[in-house]
């Protein structure tokens, strides 16, 4: 599975990566942060984008597996 | 769908404690439409520690220390405390000075700005302009691929440091407030109980952490990504200050004769401009700045390091406006930040692609 690292990064800029990596089509695809609010964001931006994900922790980092666009 | 509704209502009912906070605290004693400003209380508290001797702007805000406070005991106890930090250190640094120039030439943080909206002072809805445009302006760099680059995981140690000094600094307040210098007249010496301060803050201090409003995100998100979940925070904000200053007499719908305000126009929109362009660069508002310190992000800490540094420069050197209008000194010093911001935007973003 491909990662995409938004450990440490500023906002709005882990939301604009994923964005840009969404765009690129190739899942699962594994998404890193630091921080709460980057998750939240992100999470909130799969949502509106219509794409199936699962969020969870591991070793402090909060991590989301994108698997890829909701099929209808 | 029902998460994303969860979301929105804790955003719309922390702007609302904010809203209140402000109406409520400048109510019972803090300064004319100054019931919760971040620039100007920081700027109070580095006079108290003698870091500027303005005598009139003098007095350690329990406001700044109760909001990183209460961002840090929430983050604790909800296990979301983690040190980062690494970012661009200098820069942040900078950042923050640029972003209390910007703020003590308009007299006020974006969230002053906000409670003045509400209160009817149009000069503040004037100054909005130059905010937003300074927001957009900033989403460009951005858009080209802006980054202060990447922050690393810290010990510990290093993220605690600014509680902890909150922490002494509550307790030098409470037991040798003779170390410290208060204002006896001028806005300084208006301020709520102590009690009071401390209280709101820490609340919201814990539910801005949760929530993570920031101001100058909820149109930064918008110009991005069309996302408008923090604008309605702000919104809250204005509302409930709208509400307030209406039930508390304290509305007044003009230009003239405004609480700690000028009516500037060029230099309120170019100050506030600045604080807009500065803040989205650094990731966040001040206010934000606080909550983020609180849950151990020390390129947080250095920007609020950077905000009272350039408050006491400020008062120092006499570049912070008054209610007569803004200073010499005070125009230049705005534009020599300004030119650094844009200076930094185009250099981690076009320039380094090239």
């Amino acid at each position: 599975m491909r990662t995409v690292d938004c450990r440490g990064l500023s906002c709005p800029e882990p939301v604009l990566i994923v964005k840009r990596e969404l765009k690129k089509d190739e899942f699962p695809m594994k998404v890193l942060c630091s921080d709460n609010a980057p998750y939240m964001n992100i999470s909130r931006l799969l949502k509106t984008m219509k794409f199936d994900f699962e969020g969870k922790e591991e070793d402090g980092d909060l991590i989301i597996e994108v698997s890829g666009p909701t099929e209808d | 769908m029902q998460e994303n509704k969860k979301e929105l209502y804790n955003i719309i009912i922390a702007g609302a404690i904010v809203g209140l906070a402000g109406v409520l605290l400048a109510k019972f004693g803090n300064p004319g439409n100054m019931g919760f400003c971040i620039a100007c209380f920081i700027r109070d508290s580095a006079g108290a520690l003698k870091m500027h001797t303005a005598p009139v702007v003098q007095y350690l805000r329990p406001e700044i220390i109760g909001l990183i406070l209460g961002s840090f005991i929430i983050s604790l106890v909800k296990k979301e405390f983690r040190p980062y930090g690494g970012s661009s250190p200098v820069s942040r640094f900078l950042l923050g000075m640029s972003i209390m120039i910007g703020a003590l030439i308009f007299l006020g943080c974006p969230l002053r700005m906000v409670l003045r909206m509400g209160a009817g002072d149009l000069n503040a809805w004037v100054a909005f302009l130059g905010f937003a445009l300074g927001i957009y302006v900033a989403t460009l760099f951005l858009n080209k691929g802006f980054s202060l680059g990447r922050a690393y995981k810290q010990n510990i140690s290093e993220g605690i440091g600014m509680p902890l000094i909150q922490i002494i600094l509550l307790a030098v307040f409470l037991f040798m407030p003779k170390l410290l210098a208060f204002s006896e007249e001028g806005p300084g010496s208006k301020h709520a109980p102590v009690w009071m301060s401390l209280g709101f803050a820490l609340v919201i201090g814990a539910v801005l952490q949760m929530s993570r409003l920031c101001m100058a995100g909820s149109l930064r998100d918008i110009f991005v990504m069309k996302d408008f979940r923090l604008f309605y925070g702000s919104a809250a904000i204005l509302v409930v200050a709208l509400i307030g200053s209406i039930a508390t007499s304290s509305f007044n719908f003009s230009f003239a004769d405004q609480p700690i305000a000028h009516s500037e126009h060029l230099w309120n929109i170019l100050g506030m401009f600045l604080v807009g362009f500065a803040s989205v660069l650094a990731g966040g508002c001040p206010i934000r700045q606080l909550i983020l310190t609180g849950t151990g992000n020390g390129d947080s800490a250095l920007t609020v390091v950077g905000m009272a540094v350039g408050a006491a420069c400020c008062h120092n050197f006499g570049w912070a406006s008054s209610g007569k209008g803004t200073t010499a000194g005070g125009r230049a010093a705005l534009i020599v930040a300004m030119i650094y911001c844009f200076y930094l935007a185009y250099s981690q973003s076009v320039a380094k692609k090239a």
